[in-house]
């Protein structure tokens, strides 16, 4: 059976919905994104940042920490996440609070780097003898924190864990096309794919790709990843202790593979908070020392409390998209997706949430999901060719009177994910009704939100909702697939051959051609609409007085970060 | 009644109300929205159906909803009472991680209700007939009016982020530790239960300042401070017990509130989780919990009454 397997980004994005929407809801739950930075569509993505110091990631690359000097080693620092962590296990790692902790604790074949790129990680390279057979040659003298060592048969029992159907893995999307996962060596794993796939190997940067001891996933069997099993991983942090509901304490791995990089800090804490302004009341009070993703309802009081820290942002590769989910309803005419496009004012709708902290998108894979594989202007340049679908109601109004759909209904589902969603919701009514249309908006709890996405039957009741999605490493592709026929994020239930054909022969390409070859493939999503990109919004990270060197970059979900932070040298 | 008779019925009673409101739980959770085994695969974000078939199957979720009952009913029977499908903990330990800070929460909370509440009734008594009256009865009012999660967010903006005297967040440790972390968030959650048994307590100690014995005392010339000691608070306690012990039960059920403000991680969080998420083997368990609870603090009172209210023993005899 094909299974309609979401890919992790996407899953992450999902995520983001899950946890605000929790938090939201009172309780704890949510998550988080797909991982990268981004900015967005060519507009200015420099977010801004307070006039008293914050930082901003700028044109689309992303940056290292608001550093001055070389960190300190301190005793311990202390994060928060929200909304807290269920369990550790990575082939369930689709949320921003389980990622970025799980991000110090295991790691992956290969080492994502703040541009979203693969660096060397757990296999010093790969040999790719054709386009089907990737050969990982594992590092050598790797320790687990139970001090036993690392071998090809962890890496394999590891990854094809990921396959196994009572895993149930949201990586699957990524490993579908694997035929096998085998121990050439006792530092080689082989893969056989059954037809060229870049994703595979990419994806072995996420958590797609983490190796965890085989014996400890054999004793530990289903309760793996529990607070009272945990796990046994090979990264710069080990568990200490975890909480459920509480905090999940981390203690610095000395016997760490890579010397150059052993933590600043003995230890680490990451408290668990559901509601936004918990999450922020900490970080002013100085009770925890740093936030990725702070919540937009906590941006204001932040920026303002330059005593106690400072904000800062970095494009992302996070993009707010309406979807047209039902084909069979008015959305499933092109012009009406394009009048909807046409009748939101979006510049307006970012500069009433984040202000110049996000940014209008023209595609669900903005500049920084591009920046592993091209330039900057290559990928602005891609961007530009695109139709940006200025506000301009008379066309609007034209595209629905071409379509015949004045007067037909058109049902919109929400969810309170953030403060800048009831925001957006409220401009997709207007914005339909001002076109002729009538919008009727439902705002849907969150438990029922989420059921949008597992359920193709339900996605039918409603014509439009909304999705904050972001890729899982740096290739377009990983976004623009989920539009592919049958897909199982194609939340669209879009179809169009002359799609599906465009991707394969992106992925089907070599290194030097796919580029260009998935513009093509974003140059069709962009004229189609399955999915309506409104914007793209900042990377928002709080670092408190008493720590530097954060990393400024979506990759904090997949590569250690933690092990870089230490004191704030005196000033 | 004898108290072997006493604990007995109250056996019976704790047994079938544990058995309904479980039952009763279990099949309202089934019917409301929502696939457990959807946000068991990652909050709706996959679609893999082939895994969803498997993961229902895993726990149990494709058999009828009584016979999901009826299994968890028998390992529970056996001590047995499961895990988690989120964090794939046990039940057992996932409460009893949360239940001593929810004991102390409750238990400060309960002191500050009471404490605070009574203590407002006989000002309120002692004023009456003074201008101060005004200002006692709109204090009264106005902290009816306020829930939970508006004294929470007031207090800990006030006395957490602006002056900094509290923590804004967590549990603390040690005993003296959990007390400091936990003393705002209690007095957020008492917030609007204090009016309720001052005016209780107000009323009960009115109606007995009116009553011919305490004319007669007054008569004899005994003090007015000695008089509200022996004759009024004394005997307006049995009101004020019945009420307290109501108030704690409805303390514990609202404490997610200021949990979720303060970011403590107690029951009412767990619980609130375990009920959007569907899971059931928590919710079970946590709703054992509470019903335990609250029988417990009903017997507790029941069995107070003849000994804070003589009379009643007095009638118990004629019955």
């Amino acid at each position: 059976m094909r299974v309609a397997t979401i890919p992790a980004r996407t899953k992450r994005a999902i995520s983001v919905f899950v946890v605000t929407g929790l938090m939201l809801a009172g309780c704890s739950g949510g998550q988080d994104t797909p991982g990268s930075t981004e900015s967005s569509g060519g507009d200015s993505q420099a977010s801004s940042a307070p006039a008293d110091g914050g930082n901003s990631g700028g044109d689309g690359t992303q940056t290292q920490a608001p550093a001055a000097g070389e960190p300190t080693q301190i005793d311990s620092f202390s994060w928060g996440i929200s909304p807290g962590v269920a369990h550790l296990d990575y082939a369930q790692a689709h949320t921003f609070s389980v990622n970025q902790t799980l991000a110090n604790i295991c790691e992956s074949l290969h080492q994502m780097q703040p541009d979203l790129s693969n660096g060397p990680g757990l296999a010093e390279s790969v040999d790719k003898p054709d386009s089907t057979t990737l050969i990982y040659h594992v590092r050598a003298n790797v320790s687990f924190h139970d001090g036993s060592i690392m071998t090809a048969d962890d890496v394999v029992a590891s990854l094809n864990r990921q396959l196994d159907p009572a895993v149930a893995s949201v990586w699957t999307g990524y490993l579908e096309n694997v035929e096998s996962i085998e121990a050439t060596g006792p530092l080689e794993v082989t893969v056989k794919l059954t037809k060229p796939d870049p994703l595979f190997d990419e994806a072995m940067g996420s958590a797609a790709g983490v190796v965890e001891s085989a014996k400890t996933l054999a004793e530990a069997g289903d309760q793996y990843g529990s607070p009272e099993v945990g796990v046994n991983c090979t990264g710069p942090y080990s568990l200490a202790s975890y909480k459920t509901g509480d905090q999940i304490v981390l203690d610095r791995f000395d016997d760490y593979w890579d010397k150059d990089n052993v933590g600043y800090a003995k230890q680490v804490v990451f408290r668990f908070f559901d509601e936004p302004q918990a999450l922020t009341n900490a970080a002013a009070t100085g009770e925890i020392d740093g936030i990725y993703r702070l919540p937009l309802e906590g941006h204001k009081q932040l920026l303002e409390a330059t005593d106690a820290g400072s904000l800062d942002f970095s494009p992302s590769v996070n993009v707010v998209n309406v979807i047209a989910s039902n084909p069979d309803g008015p959305m499933g005419d092109v012009r009406v997706r394009k009048a909807l496009m046409h009748a939101i004012d979006r510049n307006a709708l970012v500069q009433a949430t984040y202000q110049d902290r996000a940014s209008v998108a023209k595609s669900p894979a903005p500049l920084t999901a591009w920046q592993a594989i091209v330039s900057t202007e290559q990928a602005q340049e891609y961007l530009d060719a695109l139709d940006n679908y200025d506000y301009d109601l008379d066309t609007a109004k034209q595209l629905v009177a071409d379509a015949g759909a004045e007067g037909k209904t058109v049902h919109i589902a929400t969810t309170p994910f953030n403060a800048a969603w009831p925001v957006f919701a409220q401009n997709l009514v207007t914005a339909l009704n001002s076109i002729g249309l009538d919008a009727q908006l439902e705002t849907l709890s969150r438990p029922k939100y989420l059921q949008l996405f597992a359920d193709p039957d339900m996605r039918r009741e409603y014509d439009i909702f909304a999705t904050d999605y972001g890729a899982a490493f740096g290739d377009p592709l990983s976004v623009l697939a989920a539009s592919r026929t049958g897909a199982g994020e194609n939340y669209a239930s879009w179809s169009d051959p002359e799609y599906d054909q465009a991707l394969d022969a992106a992925l089907a390409a070599d290194d030097a051609e796919r580029p260009a070859l998935t513009a093509k493939v974003q140059q069709i999503l962009n004229d189609q609409l399955p999915w309506m990109p409104l914007y793209n919004a900042d990377l928002a990270v709080w670092t408190g007085k008493k720590i530097t060197q954060a990393t400024m970059s979506d990759s904090f979900q997949w590569a250690p970060w933690a092990n870089k932070i230490g004191g704030a040298p005196a000033s | 009644m004898s108290w072997r008779r006493f604990l007995l019925g109250r056996a019976v009673a704790l047994v079938g109300m544990l058995f309904a409101a479980t039952f009763i739980v279990f099949g309202l959770l089934f019917l409301a929205p929502g696939d457990p085994a959807v946000f068991l695969l990652g909050g709706g974000t996959t679609v893999n159906l082939g895994a969803i078939e498997t993961v229902r199957a895993a726990h149990g979720l494709d058999l009828p909803v009584w016979e999901q009952y009826f299994r968890w009913l028998g390992h529970a029977l056996t001590g047995d009472l499961g895990y988690s499908y989120q964090t794939r903990e046990s039940v057992t330990g996932a409460i009893l991680g949360r239940l001593p800070t929810s004991i102390m929460l409750v238990a400060l909370a309960a002191v500050f209700t009471i404490v605070g509440g009574v203590l407002l009734g006989i000002v309120s008594v002692l004023v009456q007939g003074h201008r101060l009256a005004g200002i006692v009865t709109g204090l009264i009012t106005f902290g009816a009016g306020v829930p939970a999660f508006v004294s929470a967010t007031l207090l800990v903006s006030l006395f957490a982020v602006n002056l900094g005297w509290f923590p804004a967040s967590g549990v603390g440790t040690g005993f003296l530790g959990m007390t400091y972390h936990l003393l705002l968030p209690a007095a957020a959650l008492s917030f609007g239960y204090v009016p309720t048994i001052a005016r209780v307590s107000a009323s009960a100690m009115m109606d007995l300042a009116k009553s011919a014995h305490v004319d007669v005392a007054m008569s004899r010339g005994l003090s007015k401070g000695g008089i509200l000691r022996r004759h009024i608070v004394r005997n307006a306690m049995w009101p004020i017990v019945n009420l307290s012990g109501v108030q704690l039960i409805i303390l514990t059920m609202v404490t997610v509130y200021v949990e979720t403000i303060f970011a403590i991680p107690g029951l009412g969080k767990l619980l609130i989780d375990a009920v959007l998420r569907k899971d059931f083997p928590v919710v079970q368990g946590i709703i054992l919990i509470f019903v335990c609870f609250f029988v417990f603090v009903n017997s507790v009172v029941d069995a107070l009454r003849p000994v804070i209210e003589p009379t009643s023993r007095v009638e118990s005899r004629r019955d």
